[in-house]
């Protein structure tokens, strides 16, 4: 990323107030250290989330969190880029947390107007496996758009930013990925009734 | 983000709700943040690329995520616009960090010395755990499993087949020792017949060869080393004796036929040994000569002899 680059002088400025701070638990240095970076990490938090009341608790976590494991930090390194990544690891478990909440939302929602929905969803769960198994049989490409397409209901525009394959490749990778899982979905079928009939005869076969 | 395009529609609804179903909804399913962040930057490979990839393909979550990862390497916020209001933001932040920089401990964490043993057992657990969570658990079990069972099938198919057509007849119900039939039994017999009616052959053999030695012409040593050579050569799978080894029968043979000529007159000696031996040409498929040792049971003169009715019912089963 391009907030990763920090110039020597900077860097070694900073490893100093850290060998200090460790040296002689001084707090000053921290807080030197916390002035020095506290914009730059900000923007990078913000752009990421695009919100500015969660990128404020961001930053503040990070840092502390930061500065709570300092010990495990290399010296050698440059240290903006291990605060950034830490924000970054931040950044991506709280919209992870907010995108559980919507769904949830849309859960209790859809479940109180179908009541009989629970009982459907045991014989679903056998369904889901299977699909599941015929979607990881296809190729790396068509797996990746078709999942985007269906399961995560994205556009093709979307699908083409994310990927950054063509958008007649992304067309094409759907409508086969598509096929292909139908077409396995049918043969398993015929497969597991032929390799029952055939472990059968085995068992007769010994026994006799 | 809407899905409503043009093509959708065309889609059947049943499949694509389906398929909808699919998705992940758990937080503790999904990788560690900075697995994504790795990923993201391409410094993954082999298998948790692998693993990371399939976990994409089901989980929102995390595609959102890397979606807002992608977006912010694009676009540039107008930065102008939040210096305005630094001042207000700066404030805040100030007071969240300085209240908490008061609590972080200024000393390295004590990491706690686990012992060798244990923590090769968590790397163990935790190689399990891992492996039963990756979806490639299910189909090694299940071909291991069946590669299991088709071996034991096979394996037991094999011996059944294998083993001799006069199985059944053969077969030796192991008596306790018949030492009503020796009138006298030396103190030397007796405790080697206790190997013998404990089933410990092979020990017994060595106590039979050693008496042997002392006293070659021994009508019980060699009787009883023939029978336990004749137990020694069943070998096969717990419970299923299915071979008789061909080596140890004719060794069983050999002491038998000594034996014989040991009995001299006695009947009731000379109606064991025959015995014995048919059983053990029939072991090693020597019909003929089974069937002569029967019929000379047949053909001794005393009257109260016990095996002479067997020998009848082996005779006829045989023809």
């Amino acid at each position: 990323m391009k907030v990763y680059q920090t110039n020597e002088i900077a860097h070694n400025e900073v490893t100093n107030w850290i060998e200090q701070y460790l040296h002689s638990g001084d707090k000053n240095y921290v807080g030197k250290i916390y002035e020095k970076h506290k914009q730059q990490l900000f923007f990078h938090c913000n752009k990421i989330l695009k919100d500015e009341e969660g990128a404020k608790d961001i930053t503040s976590d990070a840092f502390i969190k930061a500065f709570d494991k300092i010990q495990t930090f290399d010296l050698n390194k440059p240290f903006y880029p291990w605060l950034a990544q830490i924000a970054t690891n931040l950044c991506i478990d709280s919209i992870r947390r907010k995108k559980i909440v919507q769904f949830d939302q849309i859960d209790n929602h859809h479940e109180l107007r179908n009541p009989d929905n629970q009982a459907r969803d045991i014989e679903n769960i056998e369904l889901n496996k299977r699909i599941k198994d015929a979607i990881r049989k296809l190729k790396r490409k068509q797996k990746r758009c078709f999942c985007l397409f269906y399961i995560h209901e994205k556009s093709y525009k979307e699908i083409v930013n994310l990927t950054g394959y063509s958008d007649n490749e992304v067309r094409s990778f759907i409508q086969n990925g598509r096929r292909k899982v139908k077409m396995i979905l049918e043969k398993e079928k015929v497969g597991t009734n032929f390799l029952i009939i055939f472990g059968i005869i085995i068992l007769i076969h010994a026994n006799w | 983000m809407s899905p409503k395009n043009e093509i959708d529609k065309n889609k059947t609804d049943h499949f694509q709700a389906r398929l909808k179903s699919l998705r992940n909804n758990n937080f503790d399913n999904c990788p560690p943040a900075s697995h994504l962040t790795r990923y993201f930057t391409d410094e993954l490979s082999g298998k948790e690329l692998k693993s990371i990839e399939d976990h994409l393909n089901f989980c929102p979550l995390c595609i959102s995520a890397l979606e807002s990862l992608k977006t912010a390497k694009k676009t540039d916020i107008e930065e102008k616009q939040i210096l305005k209001n630094w001042g207000v933001i700066e404030k805040e932040l100030d007071e969240k960090v300085y209240a908490s920089l008061e609590s972080i401990s200024t000393t390295a964490p004590e990491t706690a010395t686990t012992p060798h043993w244990k923590k090769y057992f968590e790397t163990l657990r935790e190689s399990w755990i891992k492996f039963s969570n990756s979806f490639l658990a299910p189909k090694v079990l299940a071909y291991a499993g069946s590669v299991a069972i088709l071996l034991v099938i096979g394996l037991y198919s094999i011996t059944y087949f294998s083993r001799s057509d006069f199985y059944y007849l053969a077969e030796i119900k192991t008596e306790k020792q018949v030492s009503l039939r020796t009138e006298t039994v030396s103190s030397s017999l007796t405790e080697s017949l206790t190997f013998f009616d404990d089933g410990n052959y092979k020990k017994a053999v060595e106590k039979f060869e050693s008496l042997l030695e002392k006293s070659p012409g021994n009508y019980s040593a060699n009787y009883y080393l023939g029978l336990c050579y004749l137990n020694i050569s069943k070998t096969g799978l717990p419970g299923l004796a299915y071979k008789y080894d061909r080596y140890e029968v004719k060794d069983g043979i050999k002491y038998l036929e000594a034996a014989l000529t040991s009995a001299g007159e006695n009947q009731f000696y000379q109606e064991d040994c025959y015995w014995y031996l048919g059983k053990a040409y029939l072991m090693i498929e020597d019909v003929d000569k089974a069937k002569l040792k029967f019929r000379k049971i047949l053909n001794l003169e005393k009257m109260n002899l016990l095996r002479k009715e067997e020998a009848r019912v082996m005779l006829s089963v045989l023809n």
